[in-house]
């Protein structure tokens, strides 16, 4: 994606989304075109989102901090 | 001539068809090959892996293994003899994987598939070729163990992995290994290991890109990255990129390494993280889970 770490400053994790979004959706688009797929493809949407090591789905609440590592890991399930 | 009467000690006899060798490091060793032990399984009734352990356990190295002793010794040997690992799928991780724990010499493998090689296979399976096409997988997997390495026991078991028949297949075993293709079935498995606790080493693959962990019982697990309802199955983007040949090998060759680990109790298994390899862009990631 052109980036493996980096810092950013953001309220909430909303805002992380559309950072990521904004940032590297582009380039995901790109990579996911360039193998034939057609349809518009979110990377945020296709990935496990960890913040500090566990699945933001998982968090009845998030309040991002100072610090805080947000993972994104593309979905990956094959055999 | 050597007086090989079948009324022969055990003992006497694998002393006396064993030889004795210098290892590169100057270290002596006595190692027994593999007409002689089928020899001696044949003249005591027994069966070829119980033959090897008895070499073993009189510190006598078959040759076959001779070039693991230098990593995981002759008592890490006999541990690998002696335990059941079961593999969860024969495709193109579990494919791999069965090739090498064969060579690796485990005892007993349980294998689980219910599938028949198909002609998209062949890219990346190492069981597939054009000759197996449309055979069970779990019994070409057994046939090329045979071919391999004639000690290990084989459990070949042509079923679909569900939640009521996976802990009948898998009790006893010391590890279960992750060759499956979907994540419901994975969740199914990885929960059975943790209730039966047994180690369970998950690995996935899509286009460059693979992960891999070891979740022993009451570690954090797939529940915790993938955060799936009950019913969902939860693709990844192998459905876009498919299943390259060497992201299968490279991790389904990880796990193995987890599974000598767990048995021989040597090294460190990558417990609680994970692991996330990108060849595309040459990048190894590790991931503590909280």
């Amino acid at each position: 994606m052109g980036a493996r770490t980096i810092t950013v400053n953001v309220d909430s994790i909303d805002d992380a989304r559309a950072y990521v979004e904004t940032n590297f959706g582009p380039v995901f688009e790109k990579r996911i075109k360039s193998i034939g797929v057609g349809k518009r493809q979110s990377i945020w949407d296709n990935s496990n989102v960890l913040l500090n090591g566990t699945n933001i789905k998982l968090l009845n609440r998030i309040d991002l901090k100072d610090g805080d590592k947000l993972d994104l890991l593309p979905r990956v399930a094959g055999g | 001539m050597l007086n090989l009467a079948k009324d022969q000690p055990l003992d006497i006899m694998i002393r006396k068809l064993s030889k004795s060798l210098v290892t590169p490091d100057k270290k002596k060793m006595r190692v027994i090959d593999l007409q002689s032990v089928r020899l001696i399984a044949s003249k005591k009734k027994v069966t070829r892996r119980e033959a090897e352990t008895f070499c073993l356990e009189s510190d006598v190295v078959p040759v076959r293994y001779l070039c693991n002793i230098g990593t995981i010794g002759v008592e890490g040997q006999l541990k690998l003899l002696r335990s059941t690992v079961a593999v969860c799928g024969a495709g193109g991780l579990g494919g791999t994987i069965i090739e090498l724990l064969a060579r690796q010499g485990i005892g007993h493998l349980v294998i689980i598939d219910n599938d028949r090689f198909a002609e998209n296979n062949l890219n990346r399976q190492i069981l597939a070729t054009e000759s197996d096409l449309r055979k069970s997988k779990v019994n070409v997997a057994a046939a090329r163990v045979k071919k391999i390495n004639s000690a290990v026991v084989i459990s070949a078991l042509n079923k679909t992995i569900d939640s009521k028949n996976i802990k009948e297949s898998i009790i006893g075993a010391s590890v279960v290994l992750d060759g499956l293709d979907n994540l419901k079935t994975r969740r199914i498995v990885a929960r059975a290991c943790d209730e039966l606790r047994i180690p369970f080493v998950h690995g996935a693959i899509a286009g460059f890109s693979g992960e891999l962990m070891t979740i022993f019982p009451g570690d954090k697990g797939l529940d915790d990255i993938w955060a799936l309802s009950v019913d969902e199955n939860g693709c990844g983007i192998e459905t876009y990129t498919g299943n390259p040949a060497a992201t299968a090998a490279v991790i389904a060759a990880w796990e193995v390494q987890e599974a000598i680990k767990i048995v021989t109790g040597i090294g460190t298994p990558v417990r609680n993280r994970l692991i996330f390899l990108d060849f595309a862009d040459s990048t190894f990631d590790e991931i503590p889970l909280s």
